[in-house]
């Protein structure tokens, strides 16, 4: 930076090459102007960072609020199912007992809702229990080893009925033919209900051979490996007296009919 | 003595960031526009100076009216359904680089 060397400013002359600084009214107010704008700069910045979440709360609270709704009303429809179910129930043993002839049939129906998962079922069993890992994850790890995934929790179901399982709920949710496990928007659906953490998976049968089975080095290799290394939680016990709820969803099939043997 | 507007430019910016002050997310759009606005008055400021044409009164207010103008134009836009943003977005842009590219060709002659 030169000095502009006593050149006399006129409109219309330039100081053509010469870039002058110095305390005079240009070089303050410029000092002045660069800290206000400094200051806004750096608190618009970190507002800015700040807003993608504000907006997604705000997204997302019309979410939780439609989510919550359709829920009750989901809870409300299981609520009325179980009732029908129950009347019919009543209604057939009315039936069945008015004539002796019927007594066979009614004896099949009971088997057939047994099996169907229409009635509440106890007896000796194992529990399973997956949670997600109470640690944090250390900065650059994947958060999604230190929780529990619908693919893990298939698995387990999955082995279970391999080990002689006869009956499975996850969290109170009867396991039936139509049954499935899903995530959807990181969470778990079983019977297209939401369940969350832990996930309690009770299966009636022959707990010697479940605990046996799930025990064996073979099975669950990674899931028994990331509960070693992440601290994901995984566990089984046996237990005497355990209950699995009935189904609370319904059967309506629209493309079934009965075919010939 | 140069140095001192980029200390005050820093200084600024630190303060702003310990400040723990942050700006309502309804009022971003319109700070934005104002900051835009703000840099653009500094870069036409250094070119001034830089023809030789440059007066304090006009700086420190073209920097202070248009920024506040810039804001309150864009706020006017929101409410009456018109995008003033993306005009005052372009608008200043456009002059931005404009004197951006006027002060590197000046320091780059002056070599």
């Amino acid at each position: 930076m030169t000095n502009s060397g006593g050149i006399i400013q006129k409109r219309g002359f330039h100081r053509v090459q010469q870039f002058h600084f110095s305390l005079s009214g240009w070089g303050i107010s410029l000092t002045v102007v660069l800290f206000v704008l400094g200051l806004f700069l750096s608190v618009q910045w970190r507002s800015e960072r700040e807003k993608p979440a504000a907006q997604d709360s705000r997204a997302g609270e019309i979410y939780s609020t439609t989510l919550n709704r359709l829920e009750a009303e989901q809870k409300d429809l299981k609520g009325s199912v179980d009732r029908l179910r129950k009347e019919i129930q009543r209604y057939q043993e009315l039936a069945g007992l008015s004539k002796e002839t019927m007594g066979e049939i009614t004896d099949e129906l009971r088997l057939q809702r047994i099996v169907a998962g229409l009635v509440p079922l106890k007896g000796p069993g194992a529990k399973v229990v997956l949670d997600d890992s109470k640690k944090t994850p250390a900065t650059g790890e994947n958060p999604n080893l230190y929780i529990v995934h619908d693919y893990q929790l298939r698995d387990v179901v999955n082995l279970l009925w391999h080990a002689g399982a006869e009956s499975i709920a996850v969290n109170d949710e009867r396991l039936v033919s139509t049954s499935s496990i899903y995530s959807s928007g990181g969470t778990i659906m079983v019977n297209s209900t939401r369940l969350s953490p832990p996930f309690a998976v009770q299966a009636l049968g022959d707990s010697d051979r479940m605990a046996d089975v799930v025990g064996q080095t073979a099975s669950l290799r990674t899931l028994k490996a990331q509960s070693e290394a992440y601290g994901l939680i995984f566990n089984i016990q046996k237990e005497k007296d355990l209950r699995v709820p009935a189904f609370r969803g319904s059967y309506a099939p629209k493309f079934l009919n009965v075919g010939r043997p | 003595m140069w140095w001192l507007p980029i200390i005050s430019l820093l200084a600024g910016a630190l303060i702003g960031a310990l400040s723990g002050f942050s700006i309502p997310p309804a009022f971003a759009r319109y700070t934005a526009i104002a900051i835009l606005a703000g840099m653009d008055s500094v870069l036409g400021g250094v070119r001034s100076e830089m023809e030789g044409k440059f007066s304090t009164s006009i700086f420190l207010s073209g920097f202070f009216v248009n920024s506040l103008l810039a804001g309150l134009l864009v706020y006017m836009g929101d409410r009456l359904g018109v995008d003033l943003y993306l005009a005052a977005l372009v608008a200043f842009g456009v002059r931005l680089f404009n004197n951006l590219a006027v002060i590197r060709r000046r320091l780059i002659a002056k070599e």
